[in-house]
């Protein structure tokens, strides 16, 4: 394959919370010998409110999203669930018919980083060192709606040094769910304090996943129980030296 | 919580399991197991995927042509000497079985499990009217003796362990406190075999009717199951109108993998197969089926949610939902909890009947996953979640917030203008840290980076 040109999807908490993420996903598509653009007039894919049932209200951010990448050759993410959203849940929107059709043809060209690397470009190890143990931790919807979990793991088991586990029940939801999260409150703690029981007890000092929006929701809750564990997107471990 | 009963306020149910639940819950424990056991005896089949496809084909032949299967199965019924009777509504099914009841003369009812007695309301039904049901199914028996619902749809006492079956036996039955499964399984045993012995109607519930011959299938793993189905000389068999099978084949099916999602077996204990009629020292005399609708035709002709119509009410997606797992069935009130019960109850009643159920999950996708005929419950819980917002257009209170964040996200300018401006709020909050209700409750709030992404670019590029 020649050099593929891949317009980076930057998801909008990912742009304002963790920007690092975004430069590692970059990083790490450079590694793989990859052109990386990146529009600065993308913002949210419209996720919030589709789950919230304002469908009409997301219809014009999914419209927006597409014309912004209907050219691009490949889009690539460094979210699961924001990609589920573009790749899949755009086609439940009523959308007008061009921009359905452009939806059409750009869909299977779209992908979450390590999917994009491993099950596209055929790499399996793109480097990366890192010294501790690492607690891997699956996000739903990149795994349910998108089969990624094989290929993030795939790439870190390459990572030197690192001392690489799975959490227990690694594919039980943390509770995060996004508005969810706020409307069940203390529903979506009380699932999170399982998943801090697995994390406690992987003897983990740093979790990882495919979705900041899970890490935010672990790390928030770590971090107010004045926990030493860190949470940290896995593409920055992969990019960490 | 009563019998039939629209549900409760699912969030405020919620809140108040989560602060009133002891720990470990025992529902917690025992949906773990349950799943646990059920993955087991699916790495028997590698061949998984091919089954379910042939399982989800076969159920969706039936809702494709449910009039036309129905009416030879009448046909059957009617040779085979059953009594058939419609029920447009629980109300009308309601009145159907008193009036079988009180021609018999019966002043009790014994039944065994039923989930669709529970929807239609008989057993408060039966007793405003003088007649007392008796639960016989060992589950069924223990909530109904604790005046409670069934928290789970195969397994009701799922939110109990066997100390609170010793309490209760020896509060009720007044037998020595014990919490041996074996000796309160001989207590409960005893105490209804004497009814059994007595009564003249009994109930059963109907998994699957079969069109082709006119058997009513019941699959239960205690003996209760036939007994109620033989013992009584009368027999009234309650089914849901989309429970039906073509043809023994489709059953056998169908059976599999009812055990083996719903209690990690191979098989069941018991399958039962009622023909008709068997005149004689083991058999009824007079058998009837009600056929109970409450929704069922309309929600087939409904594109987005018919498929909800293919459960076999294993309850697998109960056993693997985080949020069943947690609060257990209770606070859904109303018949189905867990996944099927947040799309089957506003499904069949209306949104604005359960207008908080489709909201409460975290969309996980674990409850899709795990169902044997696939259906699409977190798509469904979207869909029922754009109905609730427009069934009352302009009076979501939600309605304002999405308006503004369509149009902040609809406009790059407009998108860094709010995001700058949140992170000045953040930095120039006084003190540790800015609340944000419903977050900062239970976690930290992450912190804006000094530079969005989009400005790290620019310096990255260089």
């Amino acid at each position: 394959m020649s050099a593929p040109t891949v317009s980076l999807f930057i998801p909008c908490f990912v742009d304002q919370l963790f920007p690092e993420t975004g430069l590692a996903t970059a990083t790490l598509l450079k590694r793989a010998g990859c052109r990386v653009t990146y529009n600065r007039e993308q913002t949210c894919c419209g996720q919030p409110s589709f789950n919230s049932g304002f469908q009409k209200e997301t219809v014009r951010l999914a419209e927006r999203w597409i014309r912004l990448f209907k050219d691009a050759e490949y889009v690539v993410a460094p979210s699961g669930s924001c990609l589920s959203m573009v790749k899949k849940h755009y086609g439940e929107l009523e959308l007008p018919a061009s921009v359905r059709d452009d939806w059409e043809h750009l869909r299977g060209r779209i992908f979450e980083v390590s999917q994009f690397i491993v099950d596209e470009l055929k790499i399996n190890d793109i480097g990366g060192t890192w010294n501790g143990r690492v607690a891997w931790h699956t996000s739903c919807h990149g795994y349910r709606e998108l089969g990624i979990d094989s290929q993030p793991l795939e790439l870190l088991r390459h990572v030197e040094g690192i001392d690489l586990v799975e959490l227990q029940d690694r594919k039980q939801c943390c509770g995060f769910g996004g508005t969810f999260a706020a409307k069940f409150s203390a529903l979506s703690a009380a699932i999170g304090e399982d998943k801090l029981l697995a994390i406690e007890q992987s003897g983990a000092q740093t979790v990882t996943a495919t979705d900041d929006s899970c890490l935010m929701h672990i790390g928030g809750m770590l971090s107010k129980r004045k926990s030493p564990v860190q949470v940290l997107h896995y593409a920055r471990i992969l990019t960490s030296k | 919580m009563a019998h039939g009963t629209p549900p409760a306020d699912i969030k405020t149910e919620i809140k108040r399991q989560l602060r009133e639940r002891r720990d470990p819950p025992p529902f917690k424990t025992n949906t773990r197991k349950a799943v646990g056991t059920r993955d087991l005896r699916y790495a028997e089949w590698p061949d998984f995927e091919e089954r379910r496809k042939r399982v989800v084909e076969r159920r969706q032949d039936v809702l494709d042509h449910l009039d036309e299967i129905h009416a030879e199965l009448t046909k059957q019924w009617q040779a085979n000497g059953i009594i058939v009777h419609h029920a447009p509504n629980s109300a009308i099914a309601n009145d159907i079985i008193l009036g079988i009841v009180r021609d018999k003369g019966a002043d009790n009812v014994l039944k065994s499990k039923s989930m669709l007695t529970e929807e239609i309301g008989i057993n408060d039904y039966l007793e405003r009217h003088g007649i007392e049901p008796v639960e016989t199914d060992l589950g069924e028996y223990i909530v109904q003796l604790r005046h409670e619902v069934p928290s789970h749809i195969t397994m009701p006492g799922m939110h109990l362990d066997r100390n609170d079956v010793g309490q209760l036996f020896h509060e009720k039955l007044g037998i020595e406190y014990t919490n041996d499964p074996p000796t309160l399984t001989q207590v409960a045993r005893r105490v209804l075999r004497e009814r059994f012995l007595a009564a003249k109607v009994g109930m059963v519930g109907v998994n699957f009717a079969v069109a082709q011959t006119g058997h009513l299938a019941t699959v239960t793993n205690e003996g209760n199951g036939r007994m109620v189905s033989s013992v009584p000389k009368t027999v009234i068999a309650v089914m849901g109108y989309e429970r039906v099978t073509r043809n023994l084949d489709d059953l056998a099916l169908l059976w599999q993998m009812l055990a083996r999602s719903a209690t990690g077996q191979r098989a069941t204990v018991y399958l039962n197969l009622m023909h008709g009629p068997s005149p004689g020292p083991t058999g009824p005399d007079e058998v009837h089926v009600v056929v109970v609708d409450n929704g069922r035709r309309s929600l087939n002709d409904d594109p987005e949610l018919r498929e909800v119509l293919r459960c076999i009410r294993c309850g697998a997606c109960l056993n693997a939902c985080p949020i069943y797992q947690q609060v257990g069935g209770h606070p859904y009130g109303g018949t189905y909890p867990g996944p099927i019960g947040i799309v089957l109850t506003p499904a069949l009643k209306g949104i604005n009947h359960a207008p908080h159920h489709p909201f409460a999950s975290s969309l996980c996708g674990a409850c899709e996953e795990i169902c044997p005929v696939s259906i699409p419950l977190p798509k469904m819980m979207l869909t029922l979640r754009h109905r609730r917002v427009e069934s009352r257009p302009g009076a979501d209170p939600e309605k304002p917030i999405w308006t503004v964040f369509s149009k902040t996200m609809g406009s790059r300018r407009a998108y860094e203008f709010a995001a700058n401006a949140a992170r000045f709020a953040q930095s120039a909050w006084p003190g540790k840290q800015m609340p944000i209700p419903g977050w900062t409750d239970h976690r930290d709030a992450p912190r804006f980076a000094k530079k969005p992404f989009r400005e790290l670019w620019n310096d990255e590029e260089e």
